[in-house]
Formats: structure tokens, C-alpha cells, sequence
């Protein structure tokens, strides 16, 4: 009785054009994910945004050794370039020092003196009065 | 500037809970005084000087345009005797409070707020 061979079941149905192609889906839907959090003005870290570039980085890996060609292997590199640097920035780059200064719940905000965008004195007895005050920082206009 | 925006879209709602929202850079009068003009229900500081920023620490140095200081996010409630109540601080600067969440603080831990 002839027999004729054929792929392994994995490889037919996941051949390394669709690894590649949803790969470099997964890698490029990150960041556009983020500019849509970021026009939905929801300030938050986009964890997704990194699960979902290093999916796509993995799937560019199992692409290029399944079938290895200049192509997949370039599109490997820069995907792992591109989604590396997303880990730095948001592990790294993005981090705010420890907190180490006097201000403490439950306890008068220390003495200070800056000024208003006016040029009038803003200190610790301008927040005593009839309202309360949300202090908010904020990083600048730039 | 969008969590600046959030903030002066939501004022009513912090003027019901007698709450002035005071925000604060290490920008100078200059440029505080356009942020002023942008945002007119917030208060804005102009804390070049770092009198306010230093004493909250703050600061996120070498965080700004030409690796220059700037300032870390940070959210404090301060009642209407100058008694810090809570405070806010994001680990990352991606991360800032909502006014939802700021409005949640305020009618949580300032007990005068109404």
C-alpha cells in the first residue's frame, strides 16, 4: 500500500507566511492600541500594548525557525529592537524616583514658599481657608 | 496637558465638594501664565524655583526636554487647615490619577468635602 507523506499537523496549520504576518500584526497593534488609550485620555501604564509585542516577537521567532530567510530573520530583528525598547522605556525610562520627603498623611504640609502663574506668594497658609486643595504636579507644556 | 484638561473639564464637580484643584511644574511665570490662561477654573504655580516641588519632593531629574529636571506626578489632598490627607504618588510617569479617581480621594478621605 503506497503512502504519501505530508506536513506535520502544526506546521499545516500554522506555516510560517501567517506566524510572520500575524507576528508583525502583533508588533505594529501595540502602540496603536496605546494611541488610542492615550485619545480615550486614560493615563495608565499599557501593559497590553507590551504582552501584545512580545507575542508578536515570539511569533516572528517561531516563523523564522521554521522556515529562516533574510526576510523573516530582518523582521525578527527590528520587531525585538522595536518591542525591547518598549520594555526599557516603560521598566526603565519611565520610572519615578522613590519617595523620600516630609509630606505624610495625617500631618500639616510643611512650610514653602513659589509663587502663582500671576506672580503672587503661594504657601503653607494658602492652602488654610474655606476650600480644600488637590495638589496636583504635573510634568510642564512640553 | 490632558490630565490638565480633565481636571478643568470636571471643575463643577470639585467647586461641589469645595476643592480648588492647585497644579504645579517647574515651569516659570511665563509659561504658567499661558497654562493659566488654557485651564482658567485651576490654579496654576509657577515653581521654577522649586520652593513647592522640593518640599513635596516632587522632582523627576533629568526627566525633561535636553535631560533637564521636571516634575515627578504626584496628587496630594490637603484639607482646609493645611492637613495633608492623602497622597497620591505613580510609580511611572505614564500613570496619573483620573479626575474620577481624584474625586473618589476627595469624598474618601476629606471629610468636609460636601
Amino acid at each position: 500500500m503506497a503512502t504519501t507523506s505530508s506536513p506535520a499537523v502544526g506546521t499545516r496549520r500554522f506555516p510560517a507566511k501567517l506566524l510572520l504576518g500575524l507576528g508583525i500584526v502583533l508588533v505594529l497593534l501595540g502602540p496603536a492600541l496605546y494611541v488610542v488609550q492615550l485619545r480615550a485620555k486614560i493615563l495608565t501604564v499599557p501593559w497590553y500594548a507590551l504582552a501584545v509585542g512580545t507575542a508578536g516577537v515570539a511569533l516572528l521567532l517561531l516563523a523564522a525557525l521554521r522556515r529562516p530567510s533574510v526576510w523573516r530573520i530582518g523582521a525578527l530583528a527590528v520587531a525585538g529592537l522595536v518591542t525591547g525598547a518598549e520594555w526599557y522605556f516603560v521598566l526603565s525610562l519611565s520610572t519615578v524616583p522613590a519617595y523620600t520627603g516630609p509630606v505624610e498623611a495625617g500631618v500639616a504640609f510643611p512650610p514653602f514658599r513659589t509663587t502663582l502663574a500671576d506672580g503672587s506668594v503661594f504657601n503653607q497658609d494658602s492652602m488654610r481657608g474655606d476650600q480644600n486643595t488637590a495638589l496636583v504636579f504635573f510634568r510642564g507644556r512640553w | 496637558m490632558t490630565e490638565l484638561g480633565e481636571l478643568e473639564r470636571h471643575h463643577e464637580e470639585f467647586a461641589r465638594r469645595n476643592t480648588r484643584v492647585v497644579v504645579a511644574s517647574l515651569e516659570g511665570t511665563e509659561d504658567a501664565k499661558k497654562t493659566q490662561a488654557d485651564f482658567p477654573h485651576l490654579v496654576v504655580v509657577a515653581d521654577a524655583q522649586r520652593g513647592l516641588s522640593s518640599v513635596a519632593d516632587a522632582i523627576h531629574p533629568r526627566s525633561g526636554p535636553e535631560r533637564g529636571d521636571t516634575s515627578a506626578p504626584a496628587t496630594l489632598l490637603v484639607d482646609r487647615h493645611g492637613t495633608v490627607r492623602w497622597e497620591y504618588r505613580p510609580a511611572r510617569f505614564l500613570t496619573r490619577l483620573s479626575p474620577q479617581e481624584l474625586l473618589a480621594a476627595i469624598d474618601q478621605h476629606v471629610a468636609d468635602s460636601r
